[in-house]
């Protein structure tokens, strides 16, 4: 039913080339980008979400949909839709005053067509700056910032300063090191809580969004992109996150340059997509890796991480830590794709960490409990976190991008008859090296211009109607297989008349109700 | 006592794991226009989606004219003349008013008699008939929605927060249509979270506070205790 007014707004562009394109009837296309993701899972949180919290850095989004209708967003920090759309929901539910959320979620700007604005940008802080825009032809969304002035792609990504960064870094985490092979714990544990490790001094003083857990995932600069564009037969939405040097593990583990793109495109002729990460260098304490289709390559053989052994890894686990890479989710169907992936996830099961934290050893009840009663609910909120042990989960380069295309629904002169979606008809089997299109598609999805060959073709359908009664896999009507046939059709519709309205009946149905009313559809026009 | 067109009993519905009616109830008196009141979060507007067939109780029973409609799908509902105007208005952007309205006509109501029955209510659509819907003032585009769910011929009118966003003036003008709705015979069921304009034209009134109605009464009543029941006096 929504099908024919979309088809009838359907972006009408010119035909500038002459050639007979196929224009699509109708699409829908988005791209999402983060370069850093954060989840947060911990059933407690009276959030209906899963996960219950997300934050979203430097994150981008846009979306388009027939008409055309384009919408572009971008935020410093975007909470996810549950909080950042219904930011005065919560507020005024934690008993917070209504005037913090009176103009929504403030840290994002958007941009939409039709609609106002049609551009819009917004400086988060300083050296940060949003910048979103939408028209009929597609939406662009963008942003980034680097926590020290450098974002990626940066000159001292390259090789020789990473290299010395690396063993820096290394350095600086070695007793980390040296300490998990021991299988002492306590070290992370220290860390963590801010310690006495020069490190973790170094990191917080970094201004890393992340705080204390800047110390497990540290990235130096970050920037993504999402872009929509719509032309006269196709649809693309590129989503692309970049990271600069990222650590893991307070420098145990360094990634140079992480890039990750997840690129969708749609016509009739077919949808493509592509997930794509790269990494422009691997250290893993102090050892420089890189990656090649056979996995992680060192000094010319490919092993499984030499020089490392599994002691910190499992030390790792222990603390409830792990480090995966994700495989990309990819989906093509006929004209629709979609992909989405990340670079190097970090789940952190805090249950053990916390204990390591020695978190009960802080005052922080009574801290809450000196908050106001007007804050009532927040109050038990922060109360019952005390007693919560999330699940966090660190994505790094998070992207997504779909795009759909449906073909229109023309009409013969009869006016009746939708046009195919595609070539149902085998292809006549024809040498005439036309070197067309080459995709094999024989099927005029209603564009009206006449192939250069259509002479070869064969005759149009509405010149050749045949008879109902001898279209093969129909008796005639008034044949016995015809009346059987109908026999069998009356017979299904009796039964299914009487599964509908008898059953009910037969089994009690009618009184259902446990207020002893029956049950069924009253037509409140007529009461 | 006649049987009510709407009346819900002991309604309970959750999100997942998060109760949000805790056993509604509920009367809707055929013709009347009933005002359901409550602060933001109290499951007002999931109560619509329970009503509506959008979403299912978990215990409760949902009546209508008499009769459970337990099960009933919403457009099984819309067919038998329940209509939903939900927030945020949910009208189609890149389509002109006209055309907006013009879908209604799949309903099985002609096209001319939708547009000759949305133009009579609300005059302004006529003047704005080939605008895009989404370059229309917040004010425009609710008329619009009101438009369109007239055009179905409703029995029962389930409208939800129909002031959201707007201004006053624009408010008032739009409860007056409501009225004038009601007055034909249309029995409304409004959702809001300001009290002072729904009550205005209300034949009766609800409070609801934490998934529970804990007040009725007529409107100069609940006007009276609104203060003590919205901040908890009457939970």
């Amino acid at each position: 039913m929504l099908a024919l007014p979309v088809l009838a707004t359907s972006p009408s562009f010119a035909d500038d080339a002459g050639t007979p394109a196929q224009a699509y009837g109708g699409f829908t296309t988005s791209a999402t980008a983060t370069p850093l993701r954060v989840e947060l899972y911990e059933p407690a949180i009276p959030i209906p979400a899963d996960p219950q919290l997300e934050l979203n850095f430097s994150f981008t989004h846009v979306e388009g949909a027939s008409g055309p209708a384009s919408k572009a967003r971008v935020s410093a920090m975007w909470p996810g839709s549950p909080v950042g759309e219904g930011l005065k929901t919560f507020v005024t539910q934690l008993g917070l005053p209504e005037q913090l959320a009176a103009n929504g979620y403030p840290v994002q700007a958007n941009a939409q067509s039709p609609g106002d604005p049609s551009t819009a940008s917004q400086e988060f802080f300083p050296g940060m700056v949003g910048r979103a825009s939408a028209d009929d032809t597609g939406a662009v969304a963008r942003t980034g910032y680097g926590l020290s002035g450098k974002v990626a792609g940066d000159d001292d990504s390259g090789d020789d300063d990473s290299d010395s960064a690396a063993s820096s870094n290394a350095a600086g985490a070695g007793g980390l090191l040296d300490a998990l092979k021991g299988g002492d714990l306590s070290a992370l544990g220290s860390l963590l809580s801010g310690g006495s490790q020069s490190h973790a001094d170094t990191s917080a003083d970094s201004g890393n969004p992340l705080g204390a857990l800047g110390l497990l995932v540290d990235p130096g600069g970050m920037s993504s992109s999402s872009r929509t564009s719509y032309t006269a037969d196709s649809v693309t939405s590129v989503a692309t996150s970049q990271l600069g040097v990222v650590r893991l593990l307070g420098g145990i583990v360094q990634l140079d340059g992480v890039t990750v793109t997840s690129k969708s495109t749609s016509s009739l002729g077919g949808a493509t997509t592509k997930p794509k990460v790269s990494f422009g260098g691997l250290t893993i304490a102090g050892t420089a890796f890189k990656f090649t289709s056979d996995g992680i390559e060192a000094a010319g053989s490919t092993t499984a991480i030499p020089g490392l052994s599994d002691s910190p890894l499992k030390a790792l686990e222990q603390l409830g830590i792990s480090i995966d890479l994700t495989q990309p989710a990819k989906e093509v169907d006929g004209e629709t794709a979609s992909s989405s992936i990340a670079g190097p996830t970090v789940t952190i099961d805090t249950q053990p960490v916390l204990k390591l934290l020695s978190l009960d050893k802080l005052p922080l009840a009574d801290l809450i409990n000196k908050l106001p009663d007007s804050a009532g609910q927040a109050k038990g909120l922060l109360l019952a976190a005390l007693e919560a042990h999330p699940k966090i989960v660190l994505k790094l380069g998070q992207v997504s991008s779909s795009a759909q295309t449906i073909a229109p629904v023309t009409f013969d002169d009869g006016g009746t008859t939708p046009a195919p979606s595609t070539s149902p008809t085998p292809a006549p089997d024809t040498s005439t090296g036309t070197g067309g299109t080459g995709t094999g598609d024989t099927g005029d999805l209603g564009s009206g211009a006449p192939d250069a060959t259509a002479a070869d073709q064969p005759a149009p359908v509405t010149a050749d109607i045949t008879p109902t009664s001898a279209v093969p896999g129909l008796p005639p009507l008034g044949s016995v297989p015809g009346m059987l046939v109908l026999g069998a059709v009356a017979l299904a519709a009796g039964v299914g008349w009487w599964l509908r309205n008898g059953i009910a009946a037969v089994f009690g149905g009618g009184a259902s109700c446990p207020h002893g009313l029956p049950s069924g559809l009253p037509d409140l026009r007529k009461v | 006592m006649a049987v009510p067109i709407l009346e819900a009993v002991g309604v309970r519905a959750a999100y997942g794991r998060i109760e949000v009616l805790r056993g509604v109830d509920l009367r809707v008196p055929k013709g009347a226009v009933v005002a359901l009141l409550g602060p933001n979060g109290a499951g007002k507007s999931t109560f619509l989606k329970v009503v509506s067939g959008q979403m299912e109780q978990t215990a409760g029973d949902v009546h209508m004219a008499g009769v459970s409609v337990r099960g009933a799908k919403p457009e099984e509902l819309a067919r038998v003349g329940l209509t939903t105007v939900p927030e945020g208005r949910s009208v189609f952007p890149n389509l002109s008013v006209e055309e907006n309205l013009t879908l209604m006509s799949y309903a099985g109501v002609p096209a001319p008699q939708v547009l000759d029955t949305a133009y009579s209510y609300f005059p302004r659509l006529h003047e704005r008939r080939y605008q895009l819907a989404g370059t229309m003032s917040g004010g425009e585009q609710q008329m619009l929605a009101l438009a369109r769910a007239l055009c179905s011929d409703p029995a029962l009118l389930l409208l939800d927060e129909l002031s959201m966003g707007l201004a006053p003036l624009i408010v008032e003008e739009l409860y007056d249509t409501v009225a004038q709705i009601a007055q034909s015979g249309v029995s409304v069921l409004v959702v809001e979270q300001f009290a002072r304009t729904a009550l205005r034209i209300s034949d009766y009134a609800a409070v609801m506070t934490g998934g529970r109605v804990v007040a009725t009464g007529e409107p100069e009543e609940i006007r009276s205790i609104m203060a003590d029941v919205m901040l908890g006096g009457a939970a």
